[in-house]
């Protein structure tokens, strides 16, 4: 199921929301809306879902206008930033609710009803969970039963807000490749939310760079990191240095910094270097500008270069950018 | 399969460190003192007195005087407008807290406002209101007189008093707890295909169920305990609109004391089923509550 934006905007009050905002979802593509908060990422899920409407513009799901239809109507599946979990309905009974809601004539037999909540329940790894409550899960158990809530009526769109935000770093990552996993499997559309840049370009196939309501790159994650097309991207996705100069500015990432202890060519810059923090397998280098010493700058060295180069704090050195991209002078 | 780290939280050795809010001894005997000294003085002693003056001529009077005819048919009064009070106030008071915490509309602040009357307006006024707007003399007076209709010194105007005193009673009760527990899980059972009904049926309800009863409670125990308003609006005729609050009063006005104690007896008894049933209801809701705010608290 492809999902079509045509010309979204959306204003709470005075604040502008969601400004003219086209996207296209192909078919089980997994897209990752990725921005600051406040960019709008979240409500143009909402409206997607049909849990808001859109002042202006369309949704279409497979070239269908769906805008005038009801969340009910446009049969998504949703998983809510906190879960949203029935708090007083067993597991079974939370991802049963989907199936019992329905309406008469569409509605499965009991026996159904229970043996497609076992054979869900088996997929996302909960079956022994099943007569337990909410309360007595733990954060990645309940991101689970919402997926398999959501998965329960077979949607052909699956929308997540903010899944991975509440859990922490080890079950994340753990969760992040578990879902990969689903939805190649269920070859099913799906769209979620985060603010966070590393969980954006892992998981989602193409990442939607959002800020203040309007779209800054859409792209597969290497693109909108390789080639960021604004700024606002440089600065969001990734380390990066922001070094200015004659009414134009050009930002290099970290580890696109060369250091060397003698000037080597165009474009080099003396630096200092305040401090040294060793990272796993790479150094970061904390510089500063030689004669600016409140412009910071940032290099990062894999730990075979930093040992060639002996380096102590407070010595001087020379970085030159390997592959600067400049912009005209916009503050962002 | 995932692994679940669990967190043994640390107490620290009670006992041994001074705490910061610990009193004296002599302070906390002497307030605890004075505590029980004001709950015997006003609790208590009433208690015991409403009973041994209920009994003090002998059980056999005291059941006499309840079985009295008119005795009975306070009883009946006060049962009737109970059960006619609190059902409407249930689905008004649902109806209210559903609207202001779950939608935003014009006049949002107003109806806020307008549940909070009855508690501000002393019930003799709400009574006397309606007696200006029923009575005889009344704006509608003459026009429900040409239709035949009693309101006033009749039942209709004891149930419209009683309704209006206490209907904030379970409105009160909900909106904060709607208003905590936020809009979410409707929004999930909407997304999941489930209608107005259905939403509210089967998600709604069962988050505010110990809410909502012990609003009824406090909404019941109200509506037969109704002094003020009622008694402006009755007329006070014996075995028609007498409730059992006005039976005892005018019990106690003619001296008629075992009598006027025994009614009273039984008003004391509802209380104190009320506060048992309250104390359950309340423990109930505090751990479903404690159960939400644990879970909240993990995720945040």
């Amino acid at each position: 199921m492809s999902i079509h934006v045509n010309g979204i905007s959306k204003k709470f009050g005075g604040f502008q929301a969601l400004e003219n905002l086209d996207l296209t979802v192909n078919t089980g593509e997994l897209i990752a809306l990725l921005g600051p908060s406040g960019s709008g990422k979240t409500t143009l899920l909402r409206i997607i879902a049909g849990l808001e409407n859109a002042d202006v513009g369309r949704v279409l799901f497979y070239g269908e206008d769906t805008t005038a239809r009801s969340v009910r109507e446009r049969q998504v599946g949703f998983v809510f930033q906190h879960y949203a979990l029935f708090k007083h309905m067993s597991v079974f009974d939370n991802v049963a609710f989907g199936l019992r809601v329905k309406r008469r004539g569409e509605r499965l037999q009991k026996a159904q009803i229970r043996a497609k909540v076992e054979e869900m329940l088996g997929l996302v790894q909960i079956d022994w969970l099943a007569s337990r409550f909410p309360s007595q899960l733990s954060g990645g158990q309940r991101q689970r039963v919402a997926l398999a809530r959501a998965l329960i009526t077979e949607p052909k769109v699956l929308l997540l807000d903010e899944p991975f935000g509440a859990l922490d770093a080890k079950v994340r990552k753990e969760l992040r490749r578990w879902l990969r996993r689903l939805h190649h499997e269920m070859s099913i559309t799906s769209v979620f939310v985060t603010h966070d840049q590393e969980e954006a370009l892992e998981v989602a196939d193409r990442v939607v760079v959002m800020n203040k309501g309007r779209i800054e790159q859409i792209g597969t994650p290497e693109a909108v990191y390789d080639d960021p097309a604004s700024p606002f991207v440089y600065e969001f996705l990734g380390n990066v240095n922001r070094l200015e100069g004659e009414g134009r500015v050009s930002y290099v990432r970290p580890h696109d910094l060369l250091v060397s202890r003698n000037p080597a060519g165009q474009g080099t810059i003396a630096a200092r270097v305040d401090h040294i923090m060793p990272i796993g397998p790479t150094v970061r280098l904390m510089l500063s500008r030689e004669g600016a010493p409140d412009v910071p700058i940032e290099a990062e060295l894999d730990k075979e270069s930093y040992r060639e180069l002996t380096l102590r704090e407070g010595e001087q050195v020379f970085v030159t950018p390997r592959r600067p991209r400049v912009f005209e002078a916009a503050p962002v | 399969m995932i692994t679940t780290t669990t967190a043994t939280t640390q107490r620290p050795a009670t006992g041994t460190l001074p705490q910061a809010t610990a009193e004296p001894v002599w302070v906390r005997v002497l307030l605890t003192t004075v505590a029980l000294f004001f709950l015997a003085l006003f609790l208590a002693a009433p208690l015991y007195i409403v009973f041994s003056q209920a009994l003090s001529d002998g059980f056999a009077l005291y059941l006499a005087a309840l079985t009295n005819p008119d005795a009975l048919a306070a009883v009946r009064l006060t049962l009737l407008v109970a059960l006619i009070v609190v059902p409407l106030n249930l689905a008004f008071g649902v109806a209210a807290a559903w609207a202001i915490t779950k939608f935003e509309f014009l006049g949002k602040g107003v109806l806020l406002t307008l549940i909070d009357l009855p508690f501000a307006v002393s019930p003799v006024i709400a009574g006397l209101i309606f007696v200006l707007l029923f009575g005889a003399q009344g704006v509608l007076g003459p026009w429900l007189d040409e239709m035949d209709i009693k309101i006033i010194f009749a039942v209709p105007g004891i149930v419209l008093a009683t309704l209006f005193i206490t209907f904030p009673f379970v409105a009160r009760e909900l909106i904060p707890l709607m208003q905590e527990q936020g809009t979410e899980e409707e929004e999930a059972a909407r997304v999941l295909g489930a209608g107005g009904w259905a939403t509210f049926w089967r998600v709604t309800l069962p988050n505010i169920r110990w809410g909502l009863l012990y609003g009824l409670i406090l909404c019941n125990a109200r509506a037969m305990g109704e002094f003020g308003a009622v008694s402006v609006v009755s007329g006070k005729i014996r075995g028609l609109t007498n409730t059992m609050p006005l039976h005892v009063e005018i019990l106690y006005n003619e001296y008629n004391l075992a009598a006027a104690f025994a009614v009273a007896s039984l008003l004391t008894l509802l209380a104190l089923v009320t506060l048992v049933i309250k104390s359950v209801v309340e423990w109930q809701g505090e751990r479903q509550r404690a159960a939400a705010l644990e879970m909240r608290a993990e995720e945040a």
